[in-house]
């Protein structure tokens, strides 16, 4: 689903390019030095202003968003090379698409006509298992 | 009291939503939050919002300064309308 376009001013959605670096920070914040995720987490996670954390810290709030800029081209150079979230975000699709899967055989299982009731709780058997696979690959990815 | 409202990370790694909370701006980094006016979760399908409109206009008639962020939710749940939606100065 796209976002409406008077979410768009100066070119960037902020909402959205927030949601992406919090992304990139739960992938790659530890490559970070202890600094830069301490401002980058204020920042984005926090929705502190720059000069709310400049304030906070003793530091400018030049320093602050040099920092944080610094901080996101770093991720997003991690994510380039390493294309972490990219992966993420297919293997959550795929996982919602086996849910559904499972999901209908469960339903085809209790609603065909014709089939008997070994065949039922066989369905039903599998479907339980797919669901089962799904929530440990799911939690694996954690 | 400078009074802000923030769009903040909640939920586990990878799993992110948000909360619209209102905050004391002198108070930035203790994560005390006076109120919370609602939630953004950019994971569900499709985008959930939910914000309670009459408490964010009282914050808002207030005076409480919502963030970039947080003004666009509000303008996504409908509380703030296109005249409205001048960007903090930052």
């Amino acid at each position: 689903m796209g976002s409406p376009a008077w979410l768009y001013q100066r070119g960037v959605c902020m909402v959205e390019k927030t949601v992406r670096m919090n992304l990139l920070f739960d992938f790659y914040g530890p490559l970070l030095t202890e600094r830069q995720q301490r401002f980058f987490e204020m920042y984005y996670a926090q929705d502190l202003s720059l000069g709310e954390i400049a304030e906070a810290s003793g530091v400018s709030r030049q320093a602050v968003y040099d920092i944080i800029k610094r901080s996101a081209a770093a991720l997003e150079g991690f994510d380039e090379r390493l294309g972490l979230v990219a992966r993420h975000e297919r293997m959550a699709t795929q996982l919602k698409r086996l849910e559904k899967l499972a999901e209908e055989l469960s339903e085809g299982a209790r609603w065909r006509a014709g089939l008997s009731e070994g065949d039922k709780r066989w369905l039903q058997a599998k479907a339980e298992e797919l669901r089962r696979l799904v929530r440990a690959i799911d939690e694996a990815e954690e | 009291m400078a009074v802000r409202i923030r769009l903040r990370r909640m939920g586990a790694k990878k799993r992110p939503f948000y909360r619209l909370v209102v905050a004391d701006s002198r108070a930035a980094r203790d994560g005390r939050v006076i109120d919370w006016l609602g939630e953004y979760d950019p994971v569900a399908e499709p985008t959930h919002v939910r914000v309670d409109a009459e408490k964010a206009k009282e914050w808002l008639a207030k005076g409480a300064q919502p963030s970039d962020t947080a003004r666009r939710v509000l303008r996504l749940a409908g509380v703030l309308d296109g005249a409205s939606d001048e960007p903090a100065a930052e």
